[in-house]
């Protein structure tokens, strides 16, 4: 036997059950009916067709693992010895740049105004 | 010995996923299992759904489109979820034809709830209540009540029957009983 229902949801929805409305039975050659119109009807396969979209994301997944592979090579890793060299390289054209700079400063001082005019 | 009886019964016992195998392979003794076993769920929910207008008719489209729609079924466990899927279709491709019919419906029952006087047939006059009832509750909220309240289909599958959040779905189920008990108390009947 059931438990008596507890709240109000709880009795409306066993008044429903209770109650449920019964349809009217079904014409006695119905299920007939349905099967021969069933079987005269062609079912749509569309396996084949969804194996299409399977294209794209395979071309997708093929362009992102190209553009992946690219990425890395094109942009090695230096090792340390090629980091001591490229540092070393720095260094010297920046001593030069150095040098240049004080050799421009004695230059502009012999064209200066007071110097060429007396 | 009869081979066939024997197959019948083995059939009856087998799985929605192996009907529909077969179905997909043409066997329509399969498709006919499959349809007994679920055409009076179907036949009551479109009943509840759209009254007796044009029942048979409701039931047929139902199961065509079951037979035609085989080949796009993912998943053969989840039969009666799709098939309950396609019956609210159904049922919510016909709203509008119905939408009158409703009417005319509910003031035939009215009437003949009136010659329902006598104490032992107390318990029909409730049903024609709870189905005039459900008649005046909004489709969508219906649909909600009828699936959970009355086929004890659970929130999680009418989410994925209706194609909406089950928050949604308790959502409307809340509307739909407080619709529901309003219409009952105002015909008389204490909860």
């Amino acid at each position: 036997m059931s438990q008596p229902p507890k709240n109000d949801s709880d009795r409306l929805v066993h008044f429903l059950q209770q109650h449920r409305p019964i349809p009217p039975s079904p014409a006695p050659d119905l299920e007939q009916r349905i099967i021969t119109a069933a079987v005269a009807s062609p079912q749509t396969r569309t396996l084949t067709y969804q194996r299409f979209w399977l294209i794209p994301s395979v071309m997708a997944a093929s362009l992102l693992i190209a553009w992946g592979s690219i990425s890395l090579l094109m942009h090695p890793i230096p090792n340390a010895a090629e980091l001591a060299s490229l540092e070393k390289f720095i260094e010297n054209n920046w001593d030069d740049v150095g040098d240049s700079s004080e050799a421009s400063d004695t230059e502009l001082d012999e064209f200066e105004p007071s110097h060429s005019s007396n | 010995m009869s081979v066939v009886p024997e197959v019948d019964r083995l059939a009856q016992q087998q799985s929605d996923s192996y009907l529909v195998g077969q179905c997909l392979q043409g066997n329509k003794d399969c498709f006919r299992q499959l349809y007994q076993r679920y055409q009076q769920r179907v036949r009551s929910t479109l009943y509840r759904l759209c009254g007796s207008s044009l029942l048979d008719d409701l039931v047929q489209e139902v199961f065509l489109r079951v037979w035609k729609g085989l080949p796009h079924l993912r998943q053969a466990s989840q039969f009666s979820t799709w098939l309950y899927r396609i019956t609210w279709n159904v049922a919510s491709d016909r709203r509008r034809q119905l939408a009158q019919q409703h009417s005319q419906d509910a003031k035939l029952i009215a009437d003949a709830a009136k010659l329902f006087p006598a104490p032992d047939l107390m318990h029909l006059h409730y049903q024609d209540l709870v189905q005039r009832g459900l008649q005046q509750i909004k489709l969508e909220h219906r649909a909600v009540l009828v699936l959970h309240d009355l086929e004890e289909v659970p929130q999680k599958e009418v989410a994925e029957i209706l194609g909406i959040p089950v928050g949604t779905v308790k959502s409307r189920l809340f509307h739909a009983r407080a619709a529901m008990r309003q219409f009952l108390e105002a015909q008389g009947v204490q909860l």
